[in-house]
């Protein structure tokens, strides 16, 4: 069935409106309630939302048009099945360079006419509106999947931050896309089915803070969006899940020797595949720390997708290793360099780096003994290796006290206490330390 | 109208706030709500706002720290900034009549003004509130789910200094003026808020 997109009536002395723009093309499927378009009177914008799920099939306006209201502005096709039209309809004008148009005002004068109606049969199953509250158009939708770009990683100069066509075409102009560094650590936005983000309550805003003024020399560099996803993530997450760090003292002189016979064999091993293992091992084992929180439920995830942290002379991606507990050293390992090469290559998709279930990180080649990760929302637990040391060691040879040399790492395990318990999430780390100085990898 | 006062808020925190409130409000799960609140210094250009309305450069600004953001109200450029009560009404219209609206909240500043010997008006094809040729109170709306969002700006203590850098919403020569400059002395912001939240209270109603 079709159902006509009207220009709604925005009052009673307003006759008609411009629109300023569409924010969907023929052919998208859109849910109910999703922004169709952006219409324009005096001093008033309004974003008119589909009155029903289904796919576009026609626009019949272009954009910088004033029209009457009640004016048919566009069809949606409600029946999923419907063979659409073949002809090709009105090409929207994307107005992508100016975002606006010359403020054209509304007439003020002839008779009132009802109000539209408003409501219209619904169809099942919306599809899913853009995740999250970023909305771009279908060509900078289109741009992006061609070139493979974040656009999270743009900085959008159009209305409330979007990202437009000119932004896509001046990032991919500044060749930045090959450079592009995720964010350090974990902030990556999650496939997962992220809780939406929760209403935040009026109390909930930032308390005033103390005015800092910058002083003569200081330098104020303003956020980029991408900084202040980062900060946005990161005080998520923290405001999320009480964190607890519990750290163990592993010896990795088995995975030494590992690594030893490996490279006998012409094969070159870091300490952080054998950390994956034991990871994905203790995860298949601890179903709980390779979970998701969906309102008041907790997900135990079927599949056990790592994010690791892969250090790039630009700065630290997390591309996301699928499936780790499948896999072998040398296969961890292979996807390791792949990654770590790709990433300087720029060549890690987005897609890439979502869909994690655990992340594991570590400090980099200047690194140090132990710190205190922060979860990557919604996972539950992240794991993070301190640096290897050489340290004397008391350990048992046939029932004496005696000192050795050992490469030894304190491993740090963050794990959300709302899902979590103690006892479970210890077990965990525990099993991970016992598979790594047992030395069990395949 | 149910109101909620939130203090300084930055620019983006405001607006994520609203979107917050508007989706919540579309969904009939909270009331009409107004949010009043003050930013940090901040200038803003609607949809449909020009650059060339920035007198100075953008490079200037952003050594000083204040950010331009572009929004998806209607009208021009303005400023926000310390001394001025912010109002962002969360309204919910079933039966949308955006020019009434308008006018109530131009109503409502008027109303509220009055109450501090501020004698103010409106000007008409000029949207916003006027104290002789100069404007107190700017106005500049958005509709999202068919609910309301932005609002108005009303100077209480503004440094007037920040409006001289821009064409005020697009209008060469206006000038901006507030409360302390017509009255030579300010009464208290939260004097200020509490009238303007009873006004809007008592002028805001009928849309749903």
């Amino acid at each position: 069935m079709l159902v006509d997109v009207v220009m709604p009536q925005l009052g009673e002395s307003v006759v008609e409106g411009v629109v300023v723009k569409w924010l969907v093309a023929v052919g998208d499927l859109v849910a109910k309630d999703q922004p169709l378009l952006e219409i324009s009177t005096d001093k008033v914008d309004a974003e008119i939302p589909s009155p029903a799920a289904g796919r576009v099939a026609q626009l019949l306006v272009k954009a910088g048009e004033t029209v009457p209201i009640q004016t048919v502005l566009a069809k949606i096709e409600t029946d999923q099945g419907a063979v659409l039209p073949v002809e090709e309809p009105a090409k929207p004008q994307w107005d992508e360079e100016t975002e606006g148009f010359p403020g054209h005002l509304a007439r003020k004068s002839g008779p009132p006419i009802p109000a539209p109606p408003r409501v219209e049969p619904t169809a099942p199953a919306p599809p899913p509106p853009l995740p999250g509250r970023m909305r771009i158009t279908p060509v900078v939708a289109r741009m992006a999947a061609e070139h493979g770009i974040d656009l999270s990683r743009i900085a959008g100069t159009g209305i409330d931050g979007r990202v437009t066509r000119k932004d896509v075409e001046e990032y991919l102009a500044s060749g930045e896309v090959a450079a592009a560094p995720a964010p350090a650590g974990v902030p990556v936005p999650p496939t997962a089915p992220a809780p939406a983000a929760p209403p935040v309550p009026p109390k909930a805003a930032p308390a005033p803070a103390p005015k800092a003024a910058p002083a003569e020399g200081d330098q104020v560099i303003p956020w980029t969006p991408i900084r202040k996803k980062i900060a946005e993530h990161m005080v998520a997450s923290k405001r999320t899940s009480p964190h607890v760090h519990i750290f163990a003292e592993v010896d990795m002189h088995k995975v030494a020797a590992w690594r030893a016979k490996a490279k006998k064999e012409g094969v070159s091993l870091t300490y952080l595949p054998f950390v994956v293992q034991a990871a994905a091992k203790a995860l298949r084992e601890n179903p709980i720390m390779n979970a998701t929180v969906v309102g008041e439920s907790t997900v135990l995830k079927k599949d056990i997708h790592i994010a690791v942290a892969v250090d790039t002379e630009k700065g630290l991606l997390v591309p996301v290793l699928r499936h780790a507990d499948r896999k072998s050293l040398k296969e961890i390992s292979a996807a390791m360099d792949d990654f770590g090469a790709r990433a300087k290559a720029g060549k890690i998709s987005p897609d890439e780096l979502s869909g994690g279930t655990f992340s594991v990180t570590n400090p980099g080649l200047k690194g140090n003994l132990f710190g205190t990760p922060i979860i990557n929302q919604p996972q539950v637990g992240v794991l993070r290796l301190g640096q290897i040391v050489r340290r004397p060691v008391v350990i048992d040879v046939d029932g004496e006290d005696a000192i050795v040399i050992r490469p030894m790492m304190y491993l740090c395990a963050a794990y959300d206490h709302r899902v979590i318990d103690g006892v479970a999430g210890n077990g965990f780390l525990y099993r991970v330390r016992e598979i790594l100085e047992a030395g069990d990898f395949s | 109208m149910h109101t909620v006062w939130l203090g300084e808020v930055g620019y983006r925190e405001a607006l994520d706030l609203q979107l917050a409130h508007i989706d919540r409000r579309a969904e009939r799960k909270i009331p009409d709500t107004l949010l009043l609140l003050t930013h940090p210094h901040v200038y803003t250009l609607g949809r449909a706002g020009d650059d060339a309305n920035l007198l100075v450069p953008k490079e200037t600004l952003a050594r000083e720290g204040i950010p331009v953001e572009r929004v998806g109200r209607g009208g021009d450029i303005t400023y926000h900034g310390p001394g001025q009560l912010v109002g962002y009404p969360i309204v919910l219209m079933e039966k949308p009549d955006v020019h009434r609206f308008v006018r109530s909240i131009e109503e409502a500043l008027i109303d509220a003004l009055g109450g501090f010997g501020v004698d103010a008006r409106r000007i008409g094809g000029l949207t916003g509130v006027w104290v002789g040729e100069r404007k107190i109170a700017s106005i500049g709306v958005g509709i999202r789910k068919w609910v309301t969002y932005h609002g108005f700006a009303l100077n209480v203590t503004t440094d007037l200094s920040y409006f001289r850098r821009i064409h005020l919403c697009g209008l060469k020569g206006r000038e901006a003026t507030s409360i302390a400059e017509v009255r030579g002395d300010a009464p208290p912001m939260t004097a200020v808020r509490d009238a303007v939240a009873a006004a809007c209270g008592r002028l805001l109603l009928g849309y749903a």
